[in-house]
Order: structure tokens, then C-alpha cells, then sequence
């Protein structure tokens, strides 16, 4: 559970969304900045993971919000106000990305890798038995992060929608305006990108890491 | 054989597929790996971010918040529609409405003091000598004059001139000043 999500329990405020966005449209500011106390992490999160930078992922969170709270007359209930926050915060951070759009080196990677065909795209080879453990390891995260900054922007915000809020490939069709096809394509190459990337980890682990995984097959994972 | 990009779909639940044997096993499992490790490092990504932060952001969101309430409730008077009233004496009255109507550019009707008004009035009427009362055939008779109600003040746009309009009530009834002023002709001025 995320910082946010603890103290709102904490505190015992009212846990039901709909109950606050009902107080909130009728101008209790204090019952959005409850929503805002639960969600801003998770909302940033997932930001940050398509636009891989701190300042503009803030940006993003902060406009969400402002725009969530203008529209909040607009929000009918049928999907709970997360769903509703993350779309606005999806669609402003993929708004950034083409307002903001930069050629990246990465682009020419991915035709090379494309050249190896779709066959043997993805090695049954995983990094140890536990991803929650592997995380604790410095050198792994820092090679995700790297792994991740390398991906095209397209191909990271399909990867992070998919893995973050589990989107549907028709839902992230139509949150970026493409077609359902383009969507698997774009997923397929970035998970086959990021698995050739930290290829070598698995393959060649270094002695600490296969010690930290052989520790962490014995427990359960740190992260839920 | 099966595809990877089937496999893929399969492991995401939009393709129902027989993926029984290891070798598909391994790699739908590995698929899964990369989402956990995605998912961990973005949510670490998260936690890492000082809570100052969003507190400094919170308080943004708040003043921004209400200076949006304060400008929508500007606009909500603005979009109010005038209250209706009755028509003046002057949109009465035929010819000078429909002179008034023609060229009147703003309408800055108020209220003005029953001095100011006194002084108007004093110059309209006949009598008295002070060569600022004079006209062709005489003086002018200056008299002060009680108000009924204040004075309608409203500025025209003229062809050659900026004009001023005061309508007045007094104990004689309705009086119409039109004031008229020339544009200045001199250029740059």
C-alpha cells in the first residue's frame, strides 16, 4: 500500500469515493483534498512512468486534478473515481508527450530488434523467483530505470498503462487515439525490448544478486 | 506453432489459447516478470518523491482552485442579465430615441449630484446677465431649480463630436440637455 493510501486509513476519513465527490462538487474542498491525499501517488506513478521525468510527471498530477475538480459534474459514477483520475492523468500525460515529442536513438534499437523476428521474441528466462526481491537490489532498478528511459515514448506509456492500471488493449486504443492492432504491437515490442535489455542480468548475475535472490526465494515478497 | 504476439495476448487475457507445455509456460511466466518488475520500479519511482512535495502541490491546486471560483463567480455576474426597467422618458419620446438609438456608442447612466445638475439647469433657462448665459436674442432667464428624481447622464457618439445627454425632471416635467463638443481637428491631439 502506498504512503497516501495509509494515512487516509489512518485518519479514519470516509473511505467511500462517491461520498466525497459528492461533498467535493458541493464545494467541501476538504473532502477533495482527501481524494487528492489517496490518489496523488498513484496518479504520479503512473506519470511518471510514461513521461520518466520527475518535474513534468508533478506537472501532470497537479493539471489532473485541477481538472478533475472542474469537471467533477461530469463524473457519473459508473467507474470508480480512480478510473476517472487516471484517464485525465493519461491522456494529459500522453498530451505532454506529443506536445513535447523528442527523437530518440532508441527508435533505430527497436528496428534492429524487429529484424530477429517475432519466433524467439520472448525467452522463458526470468531474473531469479522473486521480481519484489530482485527490486531490492540497486542494480536491477537502476537497469529497469534504464531499460525504461531507452523505450519509445509510445511504446513505455502502452507498457505502463497495461502493467500499472492493467488497461484493456480496446482501452488503450482509444486513450491514444490508435488503432487495437497498433496497441499489441507496441506492447509486444516493448516487453521484448525491456526483456533483451536485462538480458544479461539474468543471464550473468553478479554474486551479490544471485545471494540477495537465493535469500528472497525463501521469503514472501516485500511488495504487494 | 504459436506466435509470441498470441502468447502475449493469451497472458493478458484478450486470447484464450492451449498453452500447456513448459516452453509457453515459461515464456507467459516471464511476461508476467517484466510487468512485476515494471509495476515494482514505478511504484518505488512513486515513493521515492518527498511528501513536501505534494504538499507544496496541494496548496497550489488550493489557491489556484479558488482563484477559478473567484473568477467564475466574476463571470457569473457578468453573464447576469440587466435587470429590466421601465423605459426612460427619453426612449419615449419619438424623434430622440431614434437619434439617440443612431448614434449612441456607450451609456454611462447614473446618478448625479443635484448640484451639478442645479448648475446645468441654470444654464438652459432664460435670464440674468453673466455673459456666459447670453444667447443671440438676450440673456438668459437663470433660475435654480428643484429635482424630482436624479439625473439619466448618458455619453453619444456623435458624426464631428463627442455628445453628452441629460435628461432631468423638474417641477416643469421633462427637460432633455443635449450637449454637444466639436472633435478637436488639430492632428496629434
Amino acid at each position: 500500500m502506498n504512503k497516501a493510501g495509509n494515512r487516509a486509513s489512518e485518519t479514519h476519513e470516509p473511505v467511500d469515493d462517491r461520498e466525497l465527490v459528492d461533498k467535493a462538487r458541493k464545494g467541501d474542498r476538504d473532502a477533495f483534498r482527501i481524494l487528492f491525499e489517496r490518489y496523488h501517488r498513484r496518479a504520479y506513478a503512473l506519470a511518471f512512468g510514461v513521461l520518466r521525468h520527475q518535474d513534468d510527471a508533478l506537472d501532470v498530477v497537479q493539471d489532473a486534478f485541477i481538472k478533475a475538480h472542474k469537471y467533477l459534474d461530469k463524473f457519473e459514477g459508473n467507474s470508480s473515481f480512480y478510473t476517472w483520475l487516471y484517464r485525465i492523468v493519461m491522456n494529459l500525460a500522453i498530451d505532454h508527450l506529443r506536445k513535447n515529442r523528442r527523437v530518440k536513438p532508441v527508435e533505430l534499437d527497436e528496428t534492429k530488434l524487429e529484424e530477429g523476428g517475432e519466433g524467439d521474441a520472448f525467452m522463458p528466462r526470468i531474473l531469479g523467483g522473486n521480481p519484489g526481491r530482485a527490486l531490492v537490489d540497486k542494480e536491477i532498478r537502476s537497469r529497469i530505470d534504464r531499460a525504461l528511459d531507452e523505450l519509445s515514448e509510445n511504446h513505455r506509456a502502452v507498457l505502463i498503462m497495461r502493467e500499472l492500471e492493467g488497461l484493456s488493449y480496446e482501452e488503450m486504443a482509444k486513450a491514444m487515439g490508435c488503432s487495437k492492432g497498433t496497441i499489441m504491437s507496441r506492447l509486444f515490442h516493448a516487453r521484448r525490448n525491456m526483456q533483451k535489455r536485462l538480458i544479461d542480468l539474468i543471464d550473468n548475475p553478479s554474486p551479490e544478486l544471485v545471494a540477495e535472490l537465493a535469500a528472497g526465494t525463501s521469503s514472501s515478497s516485500e511488495r504487494s | 506453432m504459436t506466435h509470441d504476439i498470441d502468447l502475449m495476448q493469451h497472458a493478458d487475457g484478450e486470447l484464450v489459447l492451449d498453452a500447456t507445455d513448459p516452453e509457453t509456460q515459461a515464456k507467459i511466466e516471464a511476461i508476467h516478470h517484466i510487468g512485476e518488475l515494471v509495476r515494482g520500479t514505478s511504484e518505488l519511482a512513486a515513493d521515492a518523491v518527498p511528501e513536501a512535495k505534494f504538499t507544496g502541490m496541494w496548496r497550489e491546486i488550493d489557491k489556484l482552485l479558488d482563484n477559478e471560483a473567484v473568477s467564475a463567480a466574476r463571470s457569473k455576474e457578468l453573464a447576469l442579465p440587466e435587470p429590466e426597467r421601465a423605459p426612460t422618458a427619453t426612449e419615449k419620446r419619438g424623434w430622440l430615441s431614434r437619434w439617440f438609438d443612431r448614434y449612441r456608442g456607450y451609456i454611462i447612466t447614473g446618478a448625479v449630484s443635484a448640484g451639478v445638475v442645479a448648475t446645468i439647469a441654470l444654464v438652459v433657462r432664460q435670464g440674468g446677465t453673466d455673459p456666459a448665459t447670453m444667447n443671440g436674442s438676450g440673456p438668459i432667464d437663470v433660475r435654480p431649480v428643484s429635482l424630482r428624481s436624479p439625473v439619466e447622464v448618458e455619453s453619444l457618439d456623435t458624426p464631428n463630436g463627442q455628445g453628452t445627454v441629460l435628461n432631468l425632471e423638474d417641477e416643469d416635467g421633462h427637460t432633455t440637455v443635449i450637449w454637444v463638443s466639436p472633435e478637436d481637428s488639430v492632428d496629434g491631439i
